[in-house]
């Protein structure tokens, strides 16, 4: 997992980890996964999908001082598991579904039983999507690359 | 984060239109101070907290209102519920507060300890709201008059410490500043706007 989303292996880390791959994967990608589950629980809504804006914060060159770069919009939900477990998700875009469906999985990774499943059978293949599809944009933009250089332009023999 | 999220309780099951039905009902309340009204929701409030506190709260708080719980550990599910659905902040100071939520009024500390605005900006005072057992209509009670009662309303609320109404009364001539209260008991509440005159 030599990602730049890997923040190592504590709870947290972990959590963070699986809710930024279900956050960017495909809504298609969830729904295969929920189709695919033996045993779908119940849930109900803590909060509703809901659509609001978020301010993205960047540094200059990404060292500089934080500035607000603009707003995107961004949905979240949070579901409550009949088994107890709370799982929240914040997904860029508008898509209910997408959100609602990685809230669901983020309650369910974490109960032990279902995160064995589901490690292999949907947080793998994921991971290797978005990893190839991030080496990919990265070889296109690389192949785009210009380098400035300045010739030498004889001014300081005359 | 994986254990205090566990008590939570959804908030409006119908975000926008309950929100405003709840809020329409607290214009009413404090438009006619001592008429009870109902807060008839399907929502189901955190632990030791009123339905009608909880509606009210879900309709009117957000993260520019500190909180401020007279018992924090019995109102732990409360706080937790209004942080995460307003993002309301809660604070130790009573002082400091927007919005008081005390449930168990008579071991209130005296009202003197809340924000009653300034003269330039009575607006920025805090809003009490008081569970209580039970309101009744019924003569020997408090007596209320004033601006929204066209005749004086008796009313009784259980739980009060004695001292309550006098302290209550001491802040009528401070008008326009002053507190506004709204006591909750079930799913039922009423208005105590500043300007309403109580006799006992």
């Amino acid at each position: 997992m030599a990602t730049s989303e890997d923040f190592g292996s504590t709870e947290f880390g972990d959590r963070r980890h699986w809710m930024g791959l279900f956050a960017k994967t495909d809504v298609g990608d969830l729904e295969q996964g929920w189709a695919n589950l033996s045993d779908r629980p119940e849930y109900k809504f803590l909060r509703a999908p809901e659509t609001g804006l978020v301010m993205i914060r960047g540094r200059a060159g990404g060292t500089g001082q934080a500035f607000n770069m603009g707003e995107t919009t961004v949905t979240r939900c949070a579901v409550k598991l009949a088994n107890g477990s709370t799982g929240h998700a914040y997904v860029a875009g508008r898509n209910r579904r997408h959100a609602e469906l990685a809230a669901v999985f983020d309650g369910l990774m974490q109960c032990k039983d279902y995160r064995l499943m589901l490690d292999g059978a949907l947080l793998a293949p994921i991971e290797r999507k978005l990893v190839s599809r991030r080496q990919q944009a990265a070889a296109k933009t690389a192949a785009t690359k210009v380098d400035f250089f300045t010739l030498v332009r004889g001014e300081d023999e005359c | 984060m994986l254990t205090d999220a566990q008590d939570l309780k959804p908030g409006f099951p119908d975000p926008v239109p309950d929100a405003q039905w709840a809020f329409r009902g607290i214009l009413h309340a404090m438009s006619y101070p001592g008429r009870i009204t109902q807060a008839g929701l399907a929502l189901t409030p955190p632990r030791s907290l009123d339905q009608a506190a909880a509606a009210i709260g879900l309709s009117l708080f957000d993260f520019d209102t500190p909180l401020w719980f007279d018992r924090p550990a019995v109102l732990a599910e409360a706080t937790n519920f209004f942080q995460f659905h307003c993002g309301s902040p809660s604070v130790a100071t009573p002082g400091e507060a927007r919005f008081a939520i005390v449930s168990d009024a008579a071991q209130l500390i005296t009202l003197e300890v809340f924000d009653r605005g300034t003269d330039e900006a009575p607006d920025r005072s805090a809003t009490l709201i008081i569970q209580v057992p039970e309101i009744t209509e019924q003569a020997e009670g408090v007596t209320l008059s004033g601006p929204g009662i066209k005749e004086p309303l008796s009313l009784c609320i259980d739980g009060l410490s004695t001292d309550f109404w006098r302290q209550r009364r001491a802040l009528q001539s401070l008008f326009p500043r002053g507190i506004d209260i709204v006591f909750t008991a079930g799913s039922r509440f009423i208005g105590l706007p500043r300007t309403t005159l109580v006799e006992t």
